[in-house]
């Protein structure tokens, strides 16, 4: 499904931060990557979503595949539009949009009914968060803000999902369900 | 009172420009933070083109054919000089807008000539008289377009998905990108919403005084419209629009007999009272901190 091979990104034309990198993902598979501060875990997960020019960050060298096509030097949009969504480290939601806003950011490809069903099913999983629906998000607990953090790539359908950090924090209640 | 209204009626009437014109000043500002300091030039050219179409069409058909091309000359500009800067120094924007500005004086006056010119035809007149109190044709125009526009593009912002993908982008733009959002599309939409609220402003400011140069400075109240609504707040710019109108027509009406030429510089006191009391403007938002 995903696989990466001999990946080499450079920052500012200098700045080494991948060299020779190569990941294989098939489907159902989950992949963790570990390391410590400036291992280049994130840098890896931009390379993938291609999200690299945003930091002057580009790949010199090396092949990223997604579903079988070339995806090494597409733009974002294309690559979600493969089925490929990026969670971004740190606080991950809009938090100037509520609940709902964000659902609705995260879901722009869908049609409206397939927006209402994944909605449904998102508040059906996180009951807490279906309360604060209409609450700016930056005001929801850290726990309440990661669930949705988990619940939101799951709402444009996509195959594949990609954390810059695993989504630690979630409220112990959750854990138990 | 009675002889207050007719001022204050001038100066709704020249608060819905304000508003409009702040509106998309504030637009551009909230989604790709770059402010435009071209924005008074946006209205002259608005104000030309206007002017163009009036010389073969009838004056609202070339109030309409003006709008899309305004629209277009959104598009071109975020292509041509912010997308190019978006991401670099602040200052660097800024400063191309300056660029931008000086650019279109230029070439206005290249392709128009220097001088203040009218507008062929008119529009129709909606002009009524309310007990003792005439309102005028230009205040009901210009009443008439901009509140439900300006209304109509606060709901759209708030309710729309095209409104909250707007939002989110202005939040967070790498986010928005990793979610598959098509941010340049959208943004390069933004700037010609902007540019298509200034033509209008202009447009409706040529019907009533005509086209020249001088139109710029119309545009320059665009910064104490939207720094009284809050930077941030779409809907505080509307809102300062009208307000600012009513303040200037209160101290013409007042202020100008004790103070001579103390309206012209309303707008900047106030700034200063908003900057030094309540930075944030009237409905600006202060920021979601967590630690």
């Amino acid at each position: 499904m995903l696989s990466v091979e001999n990946l080499k990104v450079v920052y500012r034309g200098v700045i080494l931060a991948l060299d020779g990198v190569s990941l294989e993902l098939g489907d159902g598979e989950a992949v963790a990557l570990l390391g410590p501060n400036g291992a280049g875990k994130s840098s890896l997960v931009r390379a993938v979503a291609g999200l690299l020019p945003k930091f002057e960050g580009r790949v010199l060298d090396g092949h990223v595949r997604l579903m079988g096509q070339e995806a090494t030097h597409l733009d974002p949009v294309r690559i979600t539009g493969l089925g490929l969504t990026a969670v971004l480290e740190g606080r991950p939601l809009f938090r100037y949009l509520t609940p709902v806003e964000n659902l609705v950011a995260a879901g722009h490809r869908l049609s409206p009914q397939e927006l209402k069903a994944g909605m449904e099913e998102v508040f059906a999983r996180f009951p807490r968060l279906y309360e604060r629906r209409h609450e700016q998000a930056g005001y929801l607990s850290g726990g309440s803000s990661r669930c949705s953090s988990w619940a939101w790539p799951s709402s444009p359908a996509p195959r594949c999902w990609w954390w810059t950090s695993p989504p630690w924090g979630f409220p112990p209640s959750w854990w138990r369900r | 009172m009675a002889d207050f209204l007719p001022y204050l009626i001038g100066g709704l009437a020249n608060g819905a420009l304000y508003g409009l014109l702040a509106l998309g000043f504030v637009l551009v500002y909230r989604a790709t933070s770059v402010v435009n300091f071209a924005i008074g030039e946006f209205l002259l050219v608005g104000a030309y083109l206007t002017y163009t179409f009036a010389l073969f069409l009838p004056l609202p058909l070339a109030i309409l054919a003006a709008l899309p091309l305004a629209f277009l000359f959104g598009l071109l500009v975020e292509r041509g000089f912010v997308r190019p800067l978006l991401g670099r120094n602040v200052v660097a924007v800024i400063m191309a807008t300056i660029g931008l500005a000086a650019a279109l004086d230029g070439a206005v006056q290249l392709i128009w000539g220097p001088d203040l010119k009218y507008l062929s035809g008119s529009l129709p007149n909606l002009g009524f008289q309310a007990g003792e109190v005439f309102v005028s044709s230009r205040a009901v125009w210009n009443l008439l377009l901009a509140l439900p526009l300006g209304l109509g593009l606060l709901w759209l912002l708030r309710r729309s998905r095209y409104g909250i993908l707007v939002r989110a982008i202005s939040e967070r733009e790498v986010a928005a990108l990793a979610l598959g959002i098509p941010t340049a599309r959208i943004l390069a939409g933004v700037w010609g919403v902007s540019a298509l609220l200034a033509t209008l402003a202009g447009a409706l400011l040529a019907v009533a005084s005509g086209v020249g140069h001088n139109l710029v400075f119309f545009g320059l109240k665009v910064f104490p419209v939207a720094i009284l609504g809050g930077l941030d707040s779409v809907g505080g710019a509307l809102l300062a629009g009208f307000l600012l109108g009513a303040l200037e027509a209160l101290s013409q009406r007042y202020l100008e007999p004790l103070l001579p030429g103390f309206t012209e510089a309303l707008p900047f006191v106030v700034v200063l009272l908003v900057l030094l009391v309540r930075p944030y403007g009237l409905l600006g938002e202060r920021q979601i901190e967590r630690v």
